[in-house]
């Protein structure tokens, strides 16, 4: 017999056992060389309400920043529980399959597989056209960033829903204010965007994690309208928390709560967040993503190079790889987008050309097309990109009242003018709304024993080899599967 | 986009069928002709005859699993494209050295030719290699059936290429044996 026969008898060989040897090909197992490099950020935004009126309240500008001398020294038990009234129940999801599934039964890993996308697709219907709420993107963005010299992280998709839950709980011109900023004239237009945006974007499959979450704090010795708690409840999916206001265990209940939605990135910007005995309601959002990349970096190629960062030149650490991917440029940039596996979330990079700055590009628009779902004015396709970027680690604390105020949403923040009356019957603003993020690019276990590589680099028959060096300030956009703008931010420096 | 979906589009004489089946396999595919061909050109024609073969074959097929239907047209039009080449041009390929790797298993040169029948033999091949550890068979499969290197073979399974040599050389003269038991050698 020869050995063509014996070849081609192999390529009769039935699906089953061929769809196996296929999975272990997308598999790139235990292995020193290969790390598994993942993409963490979280973000809270903390709307503070507090009693209007002129005696015993906290100053605005130090809206409940720092230590209110009137707490009780209680010891720091954090009795989470005896806070909460109401948990947020979360649609149920489907995990990823497990690869080693495969090995075991065929049948029953193609079905947790195909039930796995339709649960993807199902999530994907509730996708919220970008359109509905493109021009806060911009806005909000170019005015969180205007004069900006740090490095600076924003969550545009964290702060349109802190501002949606703000718009439920006001009335009157201090609701239509938000409302304007948000893109519409409708609470419930802005009900049933933020549900969407809830829905479309909420994955926790095992593989990735992107969980958008919100919580609504109520002082024990207060009346609120029912009705408004309700559609927080239902709607935006928040979870509530009654407690003694400016009391140290419910300032530890709701630090807690931050961090147990943040992944604990935040530890050192949730610890300074409290509320003092004027606080009448506390409303909080946060964002969690998490998310492995889907070609990997090999850390034989990591190496220490030079980023010329704002501050000077630094040496850190570039992980290098080569892959094809679109290339986009644009007039005064040029971009490729890494996706995250199993997903068609992406983190976008954006270099500026030489002449100019991330701000600059951030306040001209250029950045625009991608903040609202849309691509670059040109690509080239499939192009060999050799990308060198360094490990970063970036976060920031914004005190969002004088942009907001900026943007046109005045009344809530004037002690005159707020409106709360469908959450409670006294006069009331906001003295405090904060939004920390933070983004990291890390490894995540060098030891796990095998991760799925989607889409292994075919021979890729590159048109161009493109150099693709972030080594000087630049932009990054992450972006889940519906397009949403999760993360936006600047790195001028790396450490 | 999902697997069934694609199918549905060739179902519905849908020409995106074609780009979306690109978008998701065309790296996949390619990489296969590749495997066989060891040329560019030839593994982009390869591949642009699987769209046109699935184009004709969707309906009346309606495979579950398109990544392996795909892959196994590719792999026989590659085949076909490798045997109208000349001696020379055969050199060099990963098939070319798979096939000589697959000698061990064949009959000695000189005896006389048996009259098997390719899918009573592929049945056979099957019994065999469900007697195997899944990564022994994996791997047995990765190298003849996908035609990957040993260097690629040894990324996939976190092991070091002399392993992955000794685990091929082993199977094959297991299936060796098995064959000659079955009276197929």
């Amino acid at each position: 017999m020869k050995p063509e026969k014996l070849s081609d008898a192999i390529g009769l060989l039935d699906d089953k056992i061929i769809k196996s040897a296929e999975e272990s090909r997308k598999t790139k197992k235990k292995n020193k060389r290969w790390i598994k490099w993942v993409a963490v950020a979280a973000c809270f935004c903390l709307v503070i309400v507090g009693v209007a009126g002129h005696f015993g309240r906290i100053p605005p500008d130090n809206g409940g920043f720092g230590t209110n001398p009137n707490v009780n020294n209680n010891p720091p038990v954090v009795n989470f529980l005896s806070h909460k009234i109401s948990e947020a129940k979360y649609p149920e999801t489907v995990d990823y399959p497990q690869e080693n599934m495969l090995n075991l039964n065929f049948e029953s890993y193609s079905k947790a597989l195909d039930e796995w996308h339709e649960f993807d697709e199902a999530r994907l219907d509730n996708r919220l056209d970008i359109k509905n709420y493109s021009s806060f993107l911009t806005t909000s963005t170019k005015s969180f960033f205007k004069g900006n010299k740090d490095n600076l992280v924003y969550s545009p998709v964290n702060v349109y829903l802190a501002l949606s839950m703000l718009a439920e709980t006001t009335g009157n011109n201090s609701r239509a204010q938000i409302l304007d900023l948000l893109g519409t004239d409708s609470i419930e237009a802005i009900r049933n965007n933020a549900n969407k945006l809830w829905l479309s974007n909420y994955m926790d499959d095992g593989v990735t994690t992107n969980i958008l979450a919100n919580s609504v704090w109520l002082n024990e010795d207060m009346e609120y309208n029912k009705s408004t708690l309700d559609i927080l409840a239902e709607k935006y999916y928040a979870s509530s928390f009654k407690g003694k206001m400016g009391s140290n265990g419910y300032n530890k209940a709701l630090q807690k709560w931050l961090n147990d939605q943040t992944g604990g990135l935040l530890k050192e910007e949730a610890s300074q967040v409290e509320f003092n005995d004027n606080t009448i309601l506390g409303l909080a959002s946060t964002v969690y993503f998490k998310a492995r990349w889907d070609s990997e970096f090999n850390e034989i190629n990591t190496a220490p190079d030079t980023f010329n960062g704002k501050n000077g030149k630094q040496t850190v650490d570039f992980m290098n790889q080569t892959s094809a991917n679109d290339y986009y440029y644009d007039d005064n940039y040029s971009a490729v987008a890494m996706r995250f596996t199993n997903h068609s979330a992406k983190m976008w990079l954006i270099l500026p050309d030489e002449d100019t700055t991330p701000e600059k590009l951030i306040q001209s628009g250029d950045v625009d097309p991608i903040l609202t779902g849309s691509k670059p004015k040109n690509c080239k396709p499939y192009a060999l990109i050799n990308l060198a970027m360094p490990k970063f680690d970036v976060s920031s604390t914004l005190d969002l009242r004088q942009n907001l105020k900026q943007l046109g949403v005045t009344d809530v923040f004037d002690d005159e003018k707020a409106d709360f009356s469908p959450t409670f019957n006294s006069a009331a603003y906001v003295s405090m709304m904060q939004h920390s993020a933070r983004v990291t690019v890390d490894e995540e276990g060098c030891t796990a024993a095998a991760f799925t590589v989607v889409g292994v680099d075919g021979m890729a028959e590159p048109k161009d080899i493109i150099d693709f060096r972030l080594d000087r300030p630049f932009i990054f956009v992450v972006t889940a599967d519906d397009s949403t703008p999760l993360f936006v931010g600047i790195v001028n420096n790396v450490q | 986009m999902e697997d069934s979906r694609i199918v549905e589009l060739y179902w519905q004489r849908d020409e995106s069928a074609i780009s979306e089946t690109q978008q998701k396999y065309g790296n996949y595919l390619t990489r296969i002709a590749y495997n066989i061909l060891a040329d560019v050109e030839d593994s982009r024609e390869s591949v642009n005859d699987t769209y046109l073969k699935a184009w004709y074959s969707m309906p009346p097929q309606k495979p579950i699993a398109l990544s392996t239907f795909l892959g196994r047209i590719t792999r026989q039009i590659s085949i076909d494209i490798y045997r109208k080449r000349n001696a020379k041009k055969r050199q060099g390929s990963e098939y070319a050295l798979a096939l000589d790797e697959l000698h061990d298993c064949a009959s000695f040169e000189g005896a006389p030719e048996k009259e098997v029948e390719a899918e009573l033999l592929a049945k056979c091949i099957s019994d065999y290699l469900m007697t195997l550890s899944d990564e022994a068979r994996n791997i047995f499969l990765c190298r003849y059936y996908f035609l990957d290197s040993v260097r690629e073979i040894a990324e996939h399974f976190g092991a070091g290429e002399s392993k992955v040599k000794s685990s091929l050389h082993r199977t094959r003269l297991g299936l060796k044996k098995h064959l000659e038991k079955e009276g197929l050698l």
